[in-house]
């Protein structure tokens, strides 16, 4: 290690050290604290925000885990963080100052102490504790007096505004009634002094004991103006639905709790226009409500009563009136009216002996509206007539209990009658003489017997390759056969060109009987063919007279395709051999007509070739 | 080893439908059950064979009559349909199926067919899909030999010639297009409703509006699936979506 390198060394140690020394001391800038808005004394009808700051010259993020160990409250919405930094001249230096505040929304559950617990605040690595913080929780007063709090991070230009008067009620009808019959539950929004910004229920109850169906509602659509206590107010419907009790006793509705963000007007243009007023949140509780439920008395109940309570008419209809032995035929029986009929057993039906009823098919539909539940319940039975004749269907029958009345009810209707044919169309119909044998019934036709094997393929012999085999084969062999044709029907019209395509062939057939003849050691007639072989080959290709074609003529003809001088030198030396070789009986050697006969073939090939 | 080889049949043999029997006996089984009134062991029967891959028009058509003597009329109507695919021509098919159909709850207006459009189609049902195949072959090999004929012959293309030429390819183009039609009717995607009564649905899910309820036996013209439901419609236009588990696909 050299000096240079311990040097380097210190520097960067010294950088380090004061690096550490520097996070230190901003980390001791660090200070957390937390208060509450507006002040320690709350009420419980009203929010009020717990603001958690963190301040230094530095901060870095800052987190809470969960609000825990609350006493008497509990957190509506939170934590919203928000940031801020400035820059102070102190002397000639500039200092930096930062804040981070988070914000939760609180509410106490009832009156008394309350008390939030010193809370765990993450700062970058760092934990810190805020002091614990106790308050004292007032019984609040829904409206005007104890009034709602200004929203919790509306900032100081709130703290002059008027309270707006919000009100949340509940009311049931009716209190009393029969296990069965609908209750019709409404919650409000009562509103004076601002406008509706936001709803939301706070852990809405569960209606424990009530069998429940919403009821579609829409608040703006549906608002009204009323007056309490002299003063205007604006009333949103905020909740509908038909309670339908399931057991005998006294049943609570118990309370609901709704947030309400409210906003009005200040008065000042430039706030309302730029600002949009000034907000408000509220928390608003309804009364509960006791409603006392009588079992169904047991005198006078029919022996097939529905289980349906309310006030029902009922409807039946078969889906046609004649009909032929064996056929379906649709009976359809609707009952609807004010009441729930969701467990409402099937109407009765006393079908005749000679009539098949099958289960029924079941639908139904409930809709509420104007503070009445009305349901449609509709079931569809089929029939099938046994034996031809006139059914007369008796009434189908549905009992309800009236509980305006508190009495048991039946309602009844007629389906009509049905006229049934026997299976096939009669005798008249089919215009056949009176007696003739007709089928009584008809029915499906007996199962088929195994003959032959199962097949495994079914039918789709598009789908099998053969048969693609057998569409593609014609399709390609057309284009061969029609150019095959027209070629042989060229040749049939061209004779010369007939002669000149068959040359080569008609050549090599004669010099085949000239190599029988040179077996036999015929030399002169050996000689004679291939001449002639030679000769007629010239002739035929240039479609000539073999008669007249001497030397010279076949050697122009042949320089007048194109065919090379040497060629034509060595097609003139064979026929000139041939010429000799007839005449002079010396040159009759075998080995010699060997020469000869593969001398013209190769001229044959060669001049085949210059074509 | 000789566990092992005592093991490995009965481990088939539960695997497979019954590799103790062949399709036809298995058949000839179910025949015999159903003839003694044991309609719903004959349709197991009938089951056995066709998870053997059997595509046979009489094996559906027996299942057909168990299913119907057995009260199921979807399961009845389903196989029934198979075996009219399998044999259009078949009347004791069309008899049943129109029968087991009239004891369906469900009604549909179906659109006025023209009589002429009506005859065509019984005589394409009456000839069946591999027939009009066959014919058309047929005609194509004429065709195409008639050409290659003319174009060997001397005189080349008379106007007789011509004339039986225009005859084999109307022909064939006619026979073709009643093929073709044959084929997109037979094989159009079709399902049956299987249960007792199924909701159908504006979209494909439970959280979706009831637009309808079709009933036991009911046939639908699949037009899309999407994630275990299909889109199917009606004759009469109405649509909608049904769980695919709930149909039965002919």
């Amino acid at each position: 290690m050299t000096r240079r390198d311990l040097r380097i060394g210190a520097v960067l140690a010294a950088l380090a050290v004061g690096g550490a020394w520097g996070e230190l001391r901003a980390a001791d800038d660090l200070r957390v604290r937390a208060w509450v808005e507006p002040g320690p004394t709350v009420n419980d009808a009203e929010p009020f925000a717990l603001a958690v700051a963190v301040e230094g010259a530095e901060v870095p993020d800052v987190s809470i885990d969960r609000l825990t160990g609350l006493t008497n409250l509990r957190v509506l919405s939170g934590p919203f963080k928000s940031q801020s930094s400035s820059f102070e001249l102190r002397g000639t230096s500039l200092q930096r100052s930062a804040s981070v505040i988070l914000r939760y929304t609180l509410l106490a559950e009832g009156p008394g102490p309350a008390e939030i617990p010193s809370l765990e605040v993450r700062v970058g690595s760092r934990t810190m504790r805020t002091e614990a913080i106790r308050i004292q929780a007032v019984r609040g007063r829904p409206g005007a007096a104890a009034g709602p709090q200004r929203h919790p991070r509306a900032g100081a230009r709130d703290r002059q505004a008027e309270p707006a008067d919000v009100l949340l009620r509940a009311e049931c009808r009716p209190t009393e009634a029969w296990i069965g019959q609908p209750i019709f539950l409404e919650v409000v929004l009562l509103a004076a002094g601002g406008d509706v910004e936001r709803f939301s229920w706070l852990d809405p109850p569960s209606l424990e004991g009530f069998w429940v169906e919403d009821v579609a509602v829409d608040p703006n659509a549906e608002r009204t103006r009323a007056e309490i206590g002299g003063r205007p107010y604006v009333s949103y419907p905020v909740m509908r639905r038909v309670l339908v009790p399931t057991s005998a006793g006294d049943l609570e509705v118990a309370s609901f709790t709704g947030q309400i963000q409210v906003r009005r007007s200040t008065g000042d243009l430039f706030e309302d226009f730029f600002l949009q007023g000034r907000g408000s949140i509220a928390v608003r509780t309804t009364d509960p409500i006791r409603i006392r439920v009588k079992p169904l008395p047991e005198q006078g109940k029919p022996e097939d009563f529905s289980g349906a309570v309310g006030s029902f008419r009922v409807r039946a209809t078969l889906d046609r009136r004649e009909a032929r032995v064996d056929d379906a035929i649709g009976l359809r029986v609707s009952v609807e009216g004010d009441g729930l009929l969701e467990t409402a057993r099937a109407p009765s039906l006393d079908a005749p002996q000679d009539v098949k009823v099958f289960e029924p098919k079941t639908t139904g539909s409930v809709s509420a509206e104007r503070g009445r539940i009305r349901s449609t319940k509709t079931w569809e039975w089929v029939l099938v007539p046994l034996h031809p004749g006139e059914v007369r269907m008796p009434p189908v029958r549905f009992s309800y209990f009236d509980p305006s009345q508190g009495a048991f009810r039946e309602v009844r209707e007629e389906p009509g009658s049905l006229v049934v044919r026997r299976g096939e169309p009669s005798g008249e119909e089919r215009g056949v003489a009176r007696g003739a044998i007709r089928a009584e019934r008809k029915d499906i036709a007996f199962i088929k017997p195994l003959r032959g094997e199962l097949s495994e393929r079914g039918p789709g012999i598009h789908r099998r390759p053969v048969f693609l085999a057998f569409v593609a084969v014609p399709l390609l062999a057309l284009p061969v056969g029609i150019l095959l044709g027209r070629h042989r029907a060229r040749l049939r019209k061209d004779l010369g060109l007939a002669r000149s395509r068959r040359a080569a062939a008609l050549a090599r057939r004669r010099l085949r009987a000239a190599e029988r003849r040179a077996a036999r050691s015929d030399g002169a007639s050996f000689h004679e063919e291939v001449g002639r072989a030679l000769v007629e080959y010239v002739a035929d290709r240039f479609n000539r007279s073999p008669a007249g074609l001497t030397y010279d003529v076949a050697d122009e003809l042949l320089a007048s395709r194109g065919v090379e001088a040497p060629l034509r030198g060595r097609f003139r030396a064979c026929l000139e051999t041939c010429d000799f070789a007839r005449f002079v009986p010396e040159s009759r050697a075998e080995e010699r007509m060997a020469d000869v006969l593969r001398e013209a073939r190769e001229i044959v090939t060669a001049l085949e070739r210059s074509r | 080893m000789r566990l092992l080889a005592g093991i490995l049949p009965i481990a088939l043999a539960a695997a497979s439908p019954s590799l103790a029997e062949s399709p036809e006996e298995i058949f000839s089984r179910g025949n015999s059950a159903y003839e003694a009134g044991r309609f719903d062991e004959a349709a197991e029967a009938y089951r056995s064979v066709l998870r053997y891959g059997v595509r046979d028009a009489r094996v559906e058509y027996n299942l057909g009559c168990a299913a119907f003597r057995t009260g199921r009329l979807g399961e009845s109507v389903l196989h029934f349909e198979r075996a009219a695919r399998l044999a259009p021509g078949d009347p004791d098919v069309r008899t049943n199926l129109e029968l087991v159909r009239s004891r369906c709850f469900d009604r549909v207006e179906e659109p006025e067919i023209a009589a002429p459009v009506r005859w065509v189609r019984a005589a394409q049902d009456r000839l069946g899909p591999d027939r009009q195949a066959v014919a058309l072959l047929v005609l194509l090999w004429a065709a195409c030999a008639w050409i290659v004929a003319r174009a060997w012959r001397p005189e080349g293309w008379t106007p007789a010639a011509a004339w039986v030429l225009a005859a084999l390819l109307a022909a064939g183009g006619a026979v073709g297009a009643s093929w073709l039609s044959t084929r997109s009717r037979i094989e159009a995607p079709v399902a049956v409703v299987l249960e007792s009564s199924i909701e159908v649905r504006a979209g494909p899910g439970e959280h979706n509006a009831v637009l309808f309820t079709a009933h036991e036996g009911l046939g639908l013209s699949i037009r899309e699936e999407r994630s275990g439901w299909l889109q199917v419609s009606l004759p009469n236009g109405l649509n909608g979506w049904v769980p695919a588990s709930a149909v039965g696909r002919v």
